[in-house]
């Protein structure tokens, strides 16, 4: 598309500002069953989504069809949808940030892996899995995927900026079966390079992690300590992000309004955005409006250090852009999101943190993280499964129990941090942590 | 879109190096969507989504590509290298296509391209008043108004050629109630696969006022201690128990490897014998019906439960396959950029014998969700939770007081025996359910049920 063109005719029919978000990626995914490629689906899209100021107002255009032929028609929809809105604050299209600070530039290495290699990790990756255990009797969900995405962001104030990003992910699930119980555990690497994946010792890690998950039970309804793996502590983060979030604010959606700079959680927590980070999924110089990415420290030793905020929220609350403007999907208004959201790890090795529970649960996986909390009240009552901890050491595992708490409240009890900071396919980090008190519903 | 001529080109193309079996799956789609906060229209967004899947099997193997690039010398280049995948040579060549004969189960009577702003923003507007001033004790409403276009047009190398326009339309509102600090949220939500001709069978005022009711009722009450007792699931959305504790357990995804927990079950007994279930895909109008599913079969009812009996799967063509069985007209997905599977349309109990009233009263103690959110399920273990946003007590066959936070836990091979009474008072909820295949409207449905015992987790008592 010509976007040159849509900038020129937008003047013409009296848009006052314009700004277009290009998104292309490419990908290749590959599912492997029983030892053969079961399914290998290609994609190709460019999407290109178009903003503009129209009365004061800021129009949405989102389009898969890329003619020239359409500008005007495009155009003409975006000026109804901005007449439309009848929110009073202002609308603004970004002239840029004085600096960015760039990222690396890296050469994207899938292109160079063929797909018969890619195949081959999956094997390996299926193969490890059977052989850990003899108790394993399926592998599911055997699958790699890998995506090439570039974004371009043009506006009329001059803005002209482009980033790509590339990832590449295998995962799979373990199923173990006895006459009476079946058990299943699923894992991943997301990796930025085909030859940092490891598929023998995830697939060891996955066959010895849904074996160790027979000869479960539920445990007696009582409140526990309670040990939560890293995973289920980025989970709850990713929940509940939004109450750090600007837009959320503008709506009257968080518990946080007028808790800036107050101990929302325990001394020993710190919450950080860092855009930055070399181990983190969501690596940005600049949001989706152009506002530059720098670190954002949320939470410092339990203090609430503010918002996250987008060009509009930031101007309603009268304080700078955050550099958090992102479009929740490239068919969406841009919103508030974090880019590399993390609990910042302790030092305590995995063990420690087990020491002193004579009767407790390690927590190893929630559900339902869609239905099961209110982002909202802050509250959640999570199916979960995990392991007894009896004497400072992990014996049974346990199934079937429900975890309730709130999230403030849960931050505020945490006694002990891990040195054992992942990030998940979520793109959130945290290590695990020991939790003095947590309700658990079983039996 | 394209000319049954080109689509042939496409078809041969992909059967070139040993395929036997090519579909494309075209699409243009307008979605709509508005969302007022506060009283006041804040977003209004337009998405054209448009493209093109191509699906090339042999037997149970697929190779699946998709592009927004409609260039024909594109689409043949890509089937060409879909179909090189499969190393062999051609072993068939593409039917001549024919259109099918397809049932209508909708009608549109207002289509959303000619319903106006101001109407729309009045739609909007009347819902959040009717929540807004049930109480001060609301202090945020959020609608939002979706509507969807959708055409498809598929073909295949069988011969197959078939069209369809899909419209559906769904208003949905998050109420908060704050008091002393403390916030809890109520939603709810409205959709058929109508275009606006659904509003006329829905006071927007009342429904709001409930929503809001739901929220200050929940604002007020004591969290659910958590334990094992009896549960009453009222009726409409309460069918999500149906579609998280056995549908997604009885889809050909999971059950043609084996991996649910329901595989090699047909004929046996997987529920308690007053239990019949139905996955219906040609209810008038309803949320979840379809004319034809997303592989051009027309749609279709499957018992899937009946007495407590396990008759039938949910099935597409390529499950079909690797299971030696039919298509049940189950093939759905979200857009072009997936590629089909098995999935629920319109999913309930059917009704039973009993009241509801009779249900609560010979309820000695237990808990009444009349609200269900949520939920989710692992089918290969067949364990599964969901949300319960408004509750309350039974106590010696009376409904006491409300409770918070619960959650309902279980495992759907367990709980569909322990279903001990059903009522006679069917209705829907409307949802949007996520799956590999995507997120497609999926309408739940019950009479109200007990179940005779479950766990419920909540954050009451010590």
């Amino acid at each position: 598309m010509d976007f040159e063109k849509i900038v020129t005719r937008s003047k013409e029919v009296g848009i006052e500002d314009i700004e277009i978000y290009a998104g292309t990626s490419i990908g290749t995914s590959i599912s492997l069953f029983n030892g053969e490629v079961d399914k290998f689906t290609v994609k190709d899209l460019e999407v290109v989504s178009i903003r503009g100021i129209y009365q004061g107002k800021m129009g949405y255009i989102t389009t898969e069809k890329l003619s020239d032929d359409d500008i005007d028609s495009l155009l003409e929809s975006l000026k109804q949808n901005a007449l439309m809105i009848e929110a009073k604050e202002e609308s603004i299209i970004y002239e840029g940030s004085k600096e960015y600070r760039l990222l690396p530039h890296k050469e994207n290495p899938f292109l160079k892996v063929s797909s018969a290699e890619k195949i081959e990790l999956l094997k390996t990756l299926e193969k490890s899995i059977k052989e850990t255990d003899p108790r394993i009797k399926q592998v599911s969900n055997c699958s790699y995927s890998e995506s090439v995405s570039e974004v371009r962001i043009i506006n009329s104030k001059g803005l002209n900026l482009k980033k790509s990003d590339f990832y590449g992910f295998m995962m799979a699930a373990g199923v173990a079966r006895t006459e009476s119980e079946v058990t299943s555990v699923f894992d991943y690497q997301i990796k930025d390079n085909f030859t940092s994946f490891d598929p023998v010792s995830l697939g060891q890690e996955i066959a010895k992690a849904t074996v160790s998950k027979l000869n479960a039970d539920t445990v007696a309804s009582k409140s526990y300590p309670v040990v939560l793996k890293n995973d289920v502590v980025a989970d709850l983060i990713g929940a509940f992000k939004g109450m750090f979030s600007g837009e959320m604010l503008f709506k009257n959606l968080t518990l946080l309004k007028g808790k800036e700079n107050t101990q929302i959680m325990g001394e020993n927590i710190s919450i950080i955005d860092d855009p930055f980070l070399e181990e983190g999924l969501s690596k940005s110089s600049f949001d989706d409006e152009g506002v530059a990415c720098n670190e954002f420290e949320v939470v410092k030793d339990g203090v609430f250090k503010g918002f996250m905020h987008n060009l509009k929220t930031a101007k309603i609350f009268k304080t700078n852009p955050t550099g958090h403007g992102f479009k929740p999907s490239i068919y969406a208004s841009v919103g508030v999101a974090p880019t590399n959201l993390y609990l910042k790890p302790g030092t305590n090795e995995f063990d420690a943190l087990l020491e002193g529970i004579e009767e407790g649960i390690y927590i190893t996986q929630v559900e339902g993280l869609h239905a099961g909390i209110d982002p909202v009240s802050g509250s959640f009552s999570l199916k979960s499964s995990g392991f007894l901890i009896e004497q400072g050491k992990l014996s049974r595992a346990v199934k079937l129990i429900v975890a309730s708490g709130k999230f403030l409240e849960l931050f505020n009890q945490v006694e002990q941090i891990g040195n054992d900071l992942r990030f998940t396919y979520s793109g959130i980090g945290a290590p695990s942590i020991k939790i003095k008190q947590l309700q658990i519903s079983g039996k | 879109m394209i000319t049954k001529n080109q689509a042939k080109e496409i078809l041969n193309a992909g059967l070139a190096y040993g395929a036997d079996f090519v579909e494309l799956y075209f699409e243009d789609t307008i979605n709509q969507s508005i969302e007022c906060s506060g009283g006041l229209i804040q977003k209004s967004n337009t998405a054209k989504v448009s493209g093109v899947g191509i699906r090339v099997l042999k037997e149970d193997k697929e190779i699946y590509g998709y592009t927004n690039n409609l260039n024909h010398d594109h689409l043949i280049s890509l089937a060409t290298s879909l179909g090189e995948g499969f190393l062999g040579s051609r072993i068939t060549e593409a039917k001549e296509l024919v259109a099918i004969q397809k049932p209508i189960h909708t009608k549109i009577r207002k289509h959303p391209l000619l319903v106006s702003s101001s109407e729309k923003t009045a739609l909007v507007k009347e819902l959040y008043e009717g929540a807004k001033t049930y109480s001060d004790e609301i202090t945020q409403v959020v609608v939002n108004l979706v509507d969807k276009i959708q055409t498809i047009w598929i073909f295949n190398s069988d011969g197959l050629f078939a069209t369809d326009e899909r419209t559906n339309s769904r208003i949905s509102a998050q109420v908060v109630a704050s008091a002393n600090g403390i916030m809890e949220t109520a939603t709810d939500n409205f959709g058929k696969n109508q275009g606006y001709e659904m509003f006329e069978e829905i006071n927007l005022t009342e429904f709001g006022r409930k929503i809001a009711e739901s929220a200050v009722t929940m604002l007020h009450a004591p969290e659910m201690v958590g334990q094992v007792l009896p549960v009453v699931i009222h009726n409409a959305f309460g069918g999500v128990i149906l579609h998280e504790a056995c549908g997604h357990s009885l889809e050909a995804t999971s059950v043609a490897k084996n991996l649910s927990v329901f595989s090699n079950k047909l004929g046996e007994k997987i529920a308690s014998d007053i239990v019949t279930a139905v996955d219906d895909g040609t209810i008038e109008d309803a949320w979840g019906s379809l004319n034809i599913d997303d592989e051009g079969t027309p749609t279709r009812r499957n018992v899937l439960i009946e007495h407590g009996i396990l008759k039938s799967y949910l099935i597409d063509k390529r499950n079909a396959r690797k299971m030696k069985s039919l298509s049940t007209a189950s093939a759905r997905r979200e857009s072009y950029k997936f590629s089909p599977t098995s999935r629920m349309t319109n999913t309930f109990f059917e009704n039973g014998k009993d009241t509801f009233e009779d249900i609560i009263k010979s309820t000695k103690y237990g808990l009444f969700a009349k609200k269900m959110g949520g939920g989710s399920v692992l089918p290969t273990t067949g364990e599964f939770n969901f949300a319960v946003n408004e509750g309350y007590m039974i106590e010696d066959g009376k409904i006491t007081h409300p409770v918070r936070g619960a959650t309902l836990i279980g495992s759907g091979s367990d709980v569909l025996l322990k279903i001990d009474a059903i009522s006679d008072n069917l209705s829907f909820g409307h949802g949007m359910c996520g799956s590999l295949s995507g997120s497609i409207p999926a309408n739940v449905g019950q009479p109200t049920i007990r179940v005779s015992s479950m766990t419920v987790g909540g954050r009451g008592g010590k």
